[in-house]
């Protein structure tokens, strides 16, 4: 007790003074774990087993087709994809399905043998001599399962979508070739079940088709819809009918008019007559405007002579026509606004009154069409008010059976979808592009080794040294006397003779 | 020995005992010993000289060495002090040991001049063996022979006490501790004539539990327990092992 209560400091707890005499005193023993330490670190640095790591990243999209029925078909509905969660992915990797087929595929490689499937983190080397000694591929398959989930370890990011497959063996090739039919063995897992579980779907699907086929016709449902989609072909025709009735009608009815205001105007036409002094005044004014014609032929025929050539008695011809032609013009001007037309006038209520009878007949065959016309738009109008009510029956009828149509049509559109992404799927995992390239390490540093061995010696050595301390009786100096033998007094060392 | 005995002796022991006021003597000794020149470490002689002095000058004059089993070193002790104070103070100087043809002491056996000394009221005689004028060496063993196994006879304490009067200073080379042990009856007579107990110990080889064990046997003596002296200062703890193991 006393030299335990020696071993202690009021502040630095332990008495580091007395610790540092006692490996001076113990040398022998400091020594050994000196020797030690020197032996350990690098027996622990180079006897570590060289690891040759590889990660690759992977993303995992999930259309959700597992999880049970319903809720796979509501994901259906809505159309909803999710990303598979880590616990997921997790829980498909450590099936014995997965590790199985896994090391199905490296049995099969033809680099099996260089394959070093041992624990890099564990010495023992028990798992890889049960391989070696497996006498058939069924056994090489069940304990190479076993051993593959030691090698790689899968790690997902915070939002869970990007996962991180890190591969650890003792060769480069094994770490490869793990992580290369690791990325096989999952896409193809993965591509399987989707595959799978659409097919199971579409089966699903199917069935509820039928099922729901066969309600919809126990209730006559289908013979109402092809009756219903007939009426609406029937009243598209109607409808069709009355507009091409209608437009000949239009039509019909503008010539009708015609007839009918060419027939008025002409009976107006013939009844107009024309008075013999406008026929006169017509006549007087038809002679002044020929002589006005003549001067003017003859002016410009006497104007064409040259000045200089002219005689006196021209220029006296040219002005005595210049003249007449004047008092002609006035002449004519003061007649007024001539009806210069009457003579035409005259002949056209001639013709008017020829043709007369044929723009009655035109008028009354104009009226004929328009009235048959009227009627067949009548009875076409009565057709369709008949089609509508018809057709407004049959809704009523097919509004009640409107849940079980929309569902069946529901389903037999997400039958369609189903089968497209039947036809065009492809595994939900995908893994990033990456090399042959594999990193070498070892577990731990030189530095970190020879750190942690010091400090464990150190403190085994410190342990032996209190242990040997306190059960050492021997007395080394006046710190033993002090402290053991009560204060007793140290008088000085014995004398010597030489 | 009860306690209140025990008591008793220690309290004589304490009035007894009278201050001495010595003055050195210049010169006195001509021829002084040969073993003081011979010490190889005088400081370590100078510092454990001085504190015996102070204790003869405080009027003890029986002093006695002792260790576990290193009586080698316990004669060169005994034999380096008489040394110290012949060659300081003109006194008679006594040293009893158990082993006078041993060790350093067997040089002084070899040129001793032998006295069979006797007593009054006694017809025992002692041989008393003279080294020199320096100091006498008395064998324990002889004196002994004077008791009987059970207690201290008339003539043991009437030699014993005749030969303490007879010289200024004592040393005794007690028996290692554990011949004392077992023979507790015979040296039991001799302890009542050690006033002051000096413990010999080797680093790194005497144990704690024997110092302890010395401190203990004597004190239930009465005897005054002095301190403690090491042993071959300058050896590691291998040669003293060796040399231990030696003795």
């Amino acid at each position: 007790m006393k030299k335990l209560n020696a071993l202690l400091h009021d502040i630095t707890v332990i008495n580091f003074q007395l610790v540092g005499k006692l490996v001076g005193r113990y040398w022998k023993l400091s020594a050994v774990f000196g020797v030690i330490l020197a032996v350990l670190i690098p027996y622990l640095y180079f006897g570590q087993i060289v690891m040759h790591q590889k990660s690759v990243n992977f993303k995992a999209f999930s259309n959700k087709f597992e999880a049970n029925e319903k809720a796979a078909l509501a994901d259906l509905v809505e159309g909803a994809g999710t990303f598979l969660k880590k616990g997921e992915i997790l829980a498909i990797v450590n099936t014995y399905e997965f590790t199985t087929s896994l090391a199905r595929r490296l049995v099969d490689s033809p680099d099996f043998s260089k394959f070093d499937f041992r624990d890099p983190k564990n010495k023992s080397n028990s798992a890889q001599d049960s391989l070696v000694e497996c006498p058939d591929k069924e056994c090489q398959l069940k304990v190479l399962a076993g051993m593959l989930p030691a090698l790689y370890t899968l790690d997902a990011d915070f939002d869970s979508e990007r996962f991180n497959l890190t591969v650890v063996s003792r060769s480069n090739i094994t770490t490869f070739e793990v992580i290369r039919n690791f990325q096989i063995t999952l896409e193809s897992l993965r591509y399987n079940d989707t595959v799978s579980m659409l097919d199971k779907q579409i089966k699903q699907v199917n069935e509820l088709i039928i099922k729901s086929r066969a309600d919809i016709d126990e209730k006559g449902g289908f013979d109402k819809v092809a009756s219903g989609e007939l009426l609406d072909a029937m009243i598209s025709q109607q409808q069709s009918k009355m507009r091409s009735i209608s437009e000949r009608l239009n039509k019909e009815i503008d010539q009708l008019r015609y007839e009918q205001i060419r027939l008025k105007e002409s009976n107006l036409s013939a009844k107009t007559k024309i008075g013999e002094s406008e026929k006169l005044s017509y006549e007087k004014y038809s002679k002044i405007q020929h002589s006005i014609d003549e001067l003017r032929q003859n002016i410009a025929s006497l104007n064409s002579i040259a000045a200089s050539n002219r005689t006196a008695t021209d220029e006296q011809v040219l002005n005595q026509l210049k003249l007449q032609l004047r008092k002609n013009e006035d002449l004519l001007r003061g007649m007024g606004d001539i009806k210069r037309g009457l003579a035409h006038e005259d002949s056209f209520i001639k013709t008017q009154i020829s043709n007369s009878s044929s723009f009655q007949f035109d008028y009354k065959v104009a009226s004929a069409r328009v009235r048959a016309l009227e009627e067949e738009n009548n009875l076409a109008s009565k057709e369709l008010d008949r089609l509508y009510t018809k057709k407004a029956e049959m809704d009523n009828h097919l509004l009640q059976l409107k849940p079980d149509l929309e569902y069946l049509k529901l389903l037999e559109g997400k039958l369609v979808t189903m089968k497209m992404s039947r036809s065009a799927v492809t595994s939900d995992v995908t893994f990033e592009n990456y090399g042959p390239e594999v990193q070498d390490f070892k577990r731990n540093t030189f530095l970190r080794i020879a750190i942690f061995s010091f400090l464990f010696l150190a403190f085994i050595l410190f342990l032996s040294l209190i242990l040997i301390y306190t059960f050492d009786d021997r007395i080394y100096d006046e710190f033993e006397i002090i402290k053991c033998c009560d204060d007793l007094p140290i008088i000085g060392n014995t004398p010597n003779f030489d | 020995m009860s306690a209140k005995l025990k008591e008793t002796m220690q309290e004589d022991v304490g009035t007894t005992r009278k201050k001495r006021h010595l003055e050195l003597v210049q010169g006195k000794k001509n021829t002084p010993s040969e073993f003081f020149y011979r010490v190889s470490n005088p400081g370590a002689l100078a510092k454990i000289g001085q504190s015996y002095l102070d204790d003869f000058k405080m009027g003890v004059k029986s002093f006695a060495i002792s260790s576990t089993n290193y009586k080698a070193s316990q004669q060169r002790t005994v034999l380096a002090l008489a040394s110290y104070f012949d060659h300081l103070f003109d006194m008679k100087i006594l040293i009893i040991t158990d082993s006078p043809h041993k060790g350093v002491f067997e040089e002084l056996m070899n040129v001793r001049e032998v006295e069979h000394r006797s007593f009054p009221s006694s017809d025992k005689t002692v041989e008393i063996n003279h080294f020199y004028h320096h100091f006498d060496v008395v064998d324990l063993n002889k004196l002994l022979a004077l008791t009987t196994s059970d207690k201290p006879t008339f003539d043991f304490e009437v030699v014993m006490d005749s030969l303490i009067k007879s010289y200024d200073i004592v040393f005794w080379d007690t028996p290692i501790i554990n011949t004392q042990r077992n023979n507790s009856k015979v040296y039991a007579h001799t302890l009542n004539y050690f006033e002051s107990l000096t413990i010999v110990v080797s680093p790194a080889v005497s144990r704690v539990s024997d110092v302890n064990e010395i401190k203990a046997h004597f004190s239930s003596f009465g005897v005054n327990v002095k301190g403690v002296l090491f042993d071959n200062p300058g050896m590691d703890n291998d040669q003293r092992t060796k040399k231990a193991s030696g003795e």
